[in-house]
């Protein structure tokens, strides 16, 4: 069992596909913070917008039909997991939401409640362009 | 420059990280709960809160602040597939499991953040 688990983790061309995707994704999200810096109080930008346009790229990406992506999974790999999950970021929206509480407790509450309804709408909306894009075929 | 190549460095880490653990984790349980990502955002929550914490009591320079934290653990936790995992909780008609997946992320994370901080600036 741990055998099989093993081969079906750790290939080579997924995991060079993941981190390559998810270190581009995260030095993308290091420039955003650069450039829409958030002073102590102030809303997070940087982190809302690079988290929902994570997620609608990721919402797209899901719904092209398989057959439709050429080395499917490896694109999945390297764009979903590695490229969305790099650039979006869970931990940073947390801690900002932390540090907000005391300073600007509103603040962090609007914080917290876009980025908690934005996210599944930011999902639906990139699979509504990925649907429209490529409409499945009929038969 | 030190900390582009950190983030990048660290980047490849989180990433490569994030998925191994949550492949294992989904693969072992065979759920229709997503709690390989649970636990993967929930640990990074805690985690870069203690970084936070911990560097500032230590003094860290700046890069590697931003390596780990930004890189590292910015690339470990995912908000994309969390919430891309949540719609298809809907669609599948997990409506609870949605919501837990939401809201019972979300506040866990925020709390686990703010006692990472604590416990990275304490003197144990």
């Amino acid at each position: 069992m741990a055998e099989r688990l093993a081969k079906t983790l750790f290939k080579p061309a997924v995991l060079t596909a993941v981190g390559a995707g998810g270190a581009v994704g995260a030095l993308a999200r290091y420039g955003m913070e650069v450039a829409l810096p958030a002073s102590s109080g102030a809303f997070p930008v940087a982190t809302l917008v690079v988290n929902v346009i994570g997620a609608v790229v990721l919402g797209f990406l899901s719904a092209i039909p398989a057959r439709r992506l050429s080395l499917s999974s490896q694109v999945r790999a390297l764009v979903g997991v590695g490229f969305c999950g790099g650039l979006t970021t869970f931990s940073t929206m947390s801690l900002e939401t932390a540090n907000l509480w005391g300073v600007a407790a509103s603040t962090a509450v609007a914080y917290i409640a876009v980025s908690v309804l934005g996210a599944p709408l930011a999902i639906v909306l990139g699979r509504l362009i990925g649907a429209r894009l490529f409409p499945e075929s009929p038969g | 420059m030190n900390a582009v190549l950190a983030v990048l460095g660290f980047g490849i880490v989180g990433a490569v990280l994030r998925y191994l653990l949550s492949t294992v984790v989904t693969m072992r349980t065979e759920w229709w709960f997503p709690l390989g990502i649970f636990i993967v955002n929930l640990s990074g929550a805690f985690l870069l809160g203690f970084v936070a914490g911990l560097a500032a009591r230590q003094g860290w320079p700046g890069w590697l602040t931003t390596g780990v934290g930004t890189g590292g653990i910015g690339a470990y936790t995912t908000y994309s597939t969390w919430a891309n995992d949540s719609v298809n909780l809907w669609r599948d008609g997990h409506r609870v499991g949605l919501v837990v997946n939401l809201v019972g992320s979300v506040a866990p994370g925020v709390a686990l953040a703010a006692l990472g901080v604590m416990a990275g600036s304490a003197r144990w």
